[in-house]
């Protein structure tokens, strides 16, 4: 997750400015201005969500491709069994795959990993207005999720 | 978009309903009254002036989707010499939380959100008060460093 931290630097950035400029308006309870700066922090929050967990993804690729290639080329067939199938080839693998392969998919973490990269592809595609609940908390969750991943 | 995960969201879709909707609206509200009630019993023991009759629209996604009303959900305001404090919902069906509250201090912006599964004991939880990638547990008493 090479440039989560230069993206959470980013977004931080940006909160401060939003500190600064929200802070006369709730100063004089303008709950109303104070939403009107929120159309915003909402629309930049979905977008920071969506590059942040973009990073676990690759994350979560590099780890798989590593455990294929250690255990594909294998001579040894009980320890290349199923990691040699064609469809775990090529760039077409789907995430919740490729998941399965470096994390248990029994685990807690798993449920929660697929239901946020549902939620990721929503938002990436228009699909939901909802807000982000705490961009500091998804990158806690992301950091201890990447720290689960096996090789 | 990923057909697999459409049908996982289309899936958790068809689980709810608008009598499920408006249940977790009552429970978020029933939530947000706990929290303020501890909040207001310390403000008013350590002199601040407390406002609790301020409120903000509430009308998401899935109440529309559902076809339930759009609410008023609660704000809380407390001045004092030190400052001020504003409690303002932003919303209960946030990515990766049980509801977010925005916290407006004299001091800074901080986000507090409920990290509990559905269903259990509220788990307020405030970010940006100190640097703990986690966030730190919320209580009231911590309000007298964030202002």
């Amino acid at each position: 997750m090479q440039r989560l931290p230069e993206i959470k630097a980013t977004y931080d950035w940006f909160f401060a400015h939003y500190q600064g400029e929200t802070a006369d308006r709730a100063s004089n309870n303008d709950i109303a201005g104070i939403e009107q700066m929120d159309v915003k922090r909402d629309i930049l929050e979905r977008g920071i969500f969506v590059l942040m967990f973009g990073q676990f993804e690759k994350a979560v690729t590099s780890a798989f491709e590593d455990a294929l290639n250690a255990r594909a080329t294998n001579p040894d067939w009980s320890r290349r069994r199923g990691w040699d199938a064609s469809s775990l080839r090529g760039k077409k693998v789907p995430f919740e795959t490729k998941l399965a392969m470096v994390l248990d998919s029994h685990s807690p973490s798993f449920a929660q990993i697929i239901d946020t990269y549902a939620t990721r592809n929503h938002c990436a595609h228009g699909g939901t207005t909802n807000a982000v609940g705490s961009i500091d908390a998804i990158e806690a969750k992301l950091y201890r999720w990447h720290g689960e991943l096996r090789r | 978009m990923n057909d697999e995960l459409d049908n996982t969201e289309e899936r958790a879709q068809t689980l709810i309903s608008k009598d499920s909707v408006e249940a977790r609206i009552e429970d978020w509200k029933s939530r947000l009254r706990t929290l303020y009630r501890q909040v207001s019993d310390w403000g008013l023991k350590n002199g601040w002036t407390v406002d609790n009759s301020g409120t903000v629209e509430m009308y998401e996604e899935l109440m529309q989707k559902f076809d339930v009303p759009a609410t008023e959900q609660p704000t809380l305001r407390l001045d004092g010499e030190q400052g001020y404090i504003l409690f303002k919902p932003k919303g209960l069906w946030v990515i990766g939380a049980n509801g977010r509250i925005d916290l407006y201090t004299s001091k800074g912006t901080f986000i507090i959100v409920d990290l509990a599964e559905r269903g259990t004991p509220a788990q307020w939880t405030i970010f940006r008060a100190t640097e703990k990638r986690d966030g730190d547990r919320f209580t009231p008493e911590m309000l007298a460093s964030l202002v």
